[in-house]
């Protein structure tokens, strides 16, 4: 019985981030395997190119503004004929090409991360922070997003019958499939528990500051 | 701790380069830059691109396959999508049908993906597209204002009703003793142009409710409202030209009938009690009346539904004869600006001149101008409302005028969760308005051209079925005060 309930927990969505204080930095470590679902997979093994952009951020939960962050952007594209993967990989610290075997591989690479540097100088006082870490799957810029949807203005331009037409203050009401795409293909996101600044687990304890002397 | 690194990509460019499209796109930012020089483009946010590259793919594309497209639309979109066979595989090629595919707005989602060819270093190139819904409601007319007890309407359209590549659209107004109906087709691509062609045909029949500056007479006495009875029955083809990702260009040809039974014996009165005949400027000896026009179109705003940012702006020319040559130009600009947690900013402005003997249907009509006096649907008029004077410009003398600008602003604030794909916002807009015709002024004007003030304030819901907005202005068409 505890094995069928640890197996449903581990086969769940991905677990939230992990923060650890290490002096006046905080790390974060995560996992998103969890988020690579069927679809996801096939989209990745497509034969074309995918770009999934991971970016994790330390933030404030009161004022909700972010203290830092840190990401990782792979472009992987699946060898229909020798199967396997080949993947360019930018994170802070650089870039390297690597092919890998199968795709579990490149997962287990990519979407797992342990004690990276998230912020730095954040003070160990009462503030109360949060971890989010966000995927997306090809994201699509605001020109790509405007070009998209041009459709939309297609009708309106040439059509009327009123010298000024109807686009001043516009009709009050136009219905329509406004189905948007968003801002990538997919996007994942996976929030972490709210933790005060001075009750972050340590990795090494900060120097004393100024203000606590 | 840092932003990804970040590279140019594909530029979205219209797939048919013209040498001579770029100059006149060149010259047209040019025109518009020095109008508003700042903020013309807009923001860009590149799609973030590995700084590694991976190695190039040598694979030839055997084969391009569409999935879940209709048999018919099949043909049409092959042509479009422009990925070669017998080709080396460009994903960027790729990518930008992809693009294409969705800008047609025939599909709410396309996946590409690759299938193994015949042999090896072959491959299929599969378009996965899951159509969309593509009728929309353009319009909705509605209104209540004196003389006419109600009028209502609609336009509908379709990007491709029956599935053959040929969009649709029709639009019908009705009120007691007025109607009028518009049906439209519209091709992109056809033959060998490259663009959006558009046939439309409308019959107008009309009982418009005249009022002179500050009264009207039949035959000496005073009447509510002077009633002109005509027809329009014509049709126009245009063509839209895509210069740049940004501009386009339209040029059209309207050919109509018109009959009209201009009243005897209806004067206007004007300020000081000085009496004129009605002048509606249509010939009746000369019922034909042709038109040639031309704009460009520049739009980059980041939504052409729900703008946050980016500019619109067009310049729009027409010559015309009817009885008489007459010219008209008209100039817009609607410019947004994003500012602190989500707010936007609008600013906007209008000019428009006539020259010449333009039948009064061409003229520029105070209601088209002023939020608070119904504007004209399908080119209907039905309301012979006059509207609130805010100021003391005498723009309520005014009807339909020969030069007419507008300068305005709208400030929008959201409501409810933000980062949401839709949203609520609330807004509150003011606009300086003139109308004017000159020689025509009103003689108490003083030494401005007629103009008044107005604010509009109200709440706009965007939702996954489409806009929808309710502000004073538009209650004041249902409502006549």
């Amino acid at each position: 019985m505890i094995t069928a309930v640890l197996l449903v927990l581990l086969a769940g969505p991905s677990p939230p981030p992990w923060l650890e204080r290490d002096g006046n930095q905080v790390r974060v470590s995560f996992d998103l395997t969890g988020v690579f679902d069927a679809p996801l997979k096939r989209r990745i093994k497509s034969g074309l190119s995918t770009t999934l952009r991971v970016h994790a951020s330390l933030e404030a939960v009161d004022t909700q503004q972010t203290i830092g962050s840190t990401w990782r952007v792979a472009r992987v594209r699946w060898d229909l004929w020798d199967e396997k993967l080949s993947a360019a990989i930018d994170t802070p610290l650089g870039s390297q090409v690597s092919i890998f075997e199968n795709l579990d591989a490149f997962i287990a690479t990519f979407a797992r991360t342990k004690g990276e540097i998230v912020a730095a100088g954040v003070p160990e006082n009462q503030t109360v922070y949060r971890s989010r870490v966000r995927l997306d799957v090809n994201p699509v810029n605001a020109q790509q997003m405007a070009w998209i949807r041009r459709w939309l203005s297609d009708s309106s331009e040439s059509a009327a019958l009123d010298p000024l037409g109807s686009g001043l203050l516009g009709n009050f009401v136009r219905l329509f499939d406004n189905l948007k795409l968003g801002e990538a293909e997919r996007t994942f996101r996976v929030d972490g528990r709210p933790v005060r600044g001075d009750r972050l687990p340590y990795t090494q304890r900060s120097t004393p500051s100024p203000e606590k002397e | 701790m840092s932003s990804p690194p970040v590279r140019g990509e594909a530029r979205l460019t219209p797939s048919k380069s013209q040498p001579w499209s770029w100059r006149i796109a060149l010259s047209c930012v040019l025109v518009l830059g020095m109008v508003c020089p700042a903020g013309a483009q807009i923001p860009d946010q590149p799609a973030i691109e590995s700084g590694a590259q991976l190695p190039a793919s040598q694979v030839v594309v055997e084969r391009v396959r569409f999935e879940g497209v209709r048999l018919s639309r099949i043909l049409g979109l092959s042509t479009r999508v422009r990925v070669e066979t017998g080709s080396v595989l460009d994903e960027n090629v790729v990518e930008r049908a992809r693009l294409h595919l969705l800008s047609t707005g025939l599909f709410e989602r396309v996946h590409t993906r690759l299938e193994r060819g015949s042999a090896r270093g072959r491959v299929i190139v599969i378009f996965e597209c899951t159509e969309r819904v593509t009728t929309s409601l353009d319009a909705f007319h509605l209104g209540l204002a004196r003389p006419a007890p109600f009028w209502a309407g609609l336009e509908l359209s379709d990007l491709d009703p029956v599935g053959v590549g040929v969009g649709g659209d029709v639009g019908f107004v009705v009120a007691e003793e007025q109607h009028a109906v518009r049906v439209g087709l519209r091709m992109r691509d056809p033959g060998p142009l490259d663009g959006l062609l558009r046939l439309s045909g409308y019959r107008l029949k009309g009982k418009e409710p005249m009022v002179g500056p500050i009264g009207q007479v039949i035959e000496g006495e005073a009447a509510r409202q002077v009633f002109l009875p005509y027809a329009r029955t014509g049709g126009a083809v245009g063509m839209t030209f895509d210069l740049d990702a940004l501009l386009r260009a339209h040029v059209e040809l309207t050919v109509e009938h018109i009959k009209a039974t201009p009243p005897t014996g209806a004067e206007a009165v004007h300020p000081g009690g000085v009496t004129h005949p009605f002048d509606f400027q249509i010939d009746p000896d000369s019922p034909l009346h042709m038109g040639l026009e031309g704009g460009l179109f520049y739009d980059s705003r980041d939504d052409p539904a729900w703008p946050r940012r980016g500019m619109r702006a067009s310049v729009h020319g027409r010559l015309s004869h009817q009885g008489t040559f007459y010219g008209k130009a008209i100039a817009r600009i609607e410019h947004y600006f994003p500012l602190f947690f989500g707010h936007t900013l609008r600013v906007d402005a209008l000019a428009g001149a006539i020259t010449g003997g333009a039948p009064f249907f061409e003229q520029f009509f105070v209601g088209d101008l002023h939020p608070y006096i119904p504007a004209r649907s399908l080119g209907l008029n039905f309301s012979r409302r006059r509207g609130p004077q805010l100021t003391d410009g005498r723009l309520d003398t005014q009807r339909y005028e020969t030069l007419a600008g507008r300068l305005g602003g709208e400030y929008r604030i959201p409501l409810g969760k933000s980062g949401s794909a839709y949203g609520t916002e609330f807004f509150v807009g003011g606009a300086l308005l003139t109308l004017s015709s000159p020689g025509d002024e009103p003689v108490d004007a003083g030494p401005w051209p007629p103009f008044d003030a107005v604010i509009d304030f109200g709440l706009r819901f965007e939702t996954e079925i489409g806009v929808m907005g309710l502000s004073v202005g538009n209650i004041f068409l249902l409502v006549d005060p």
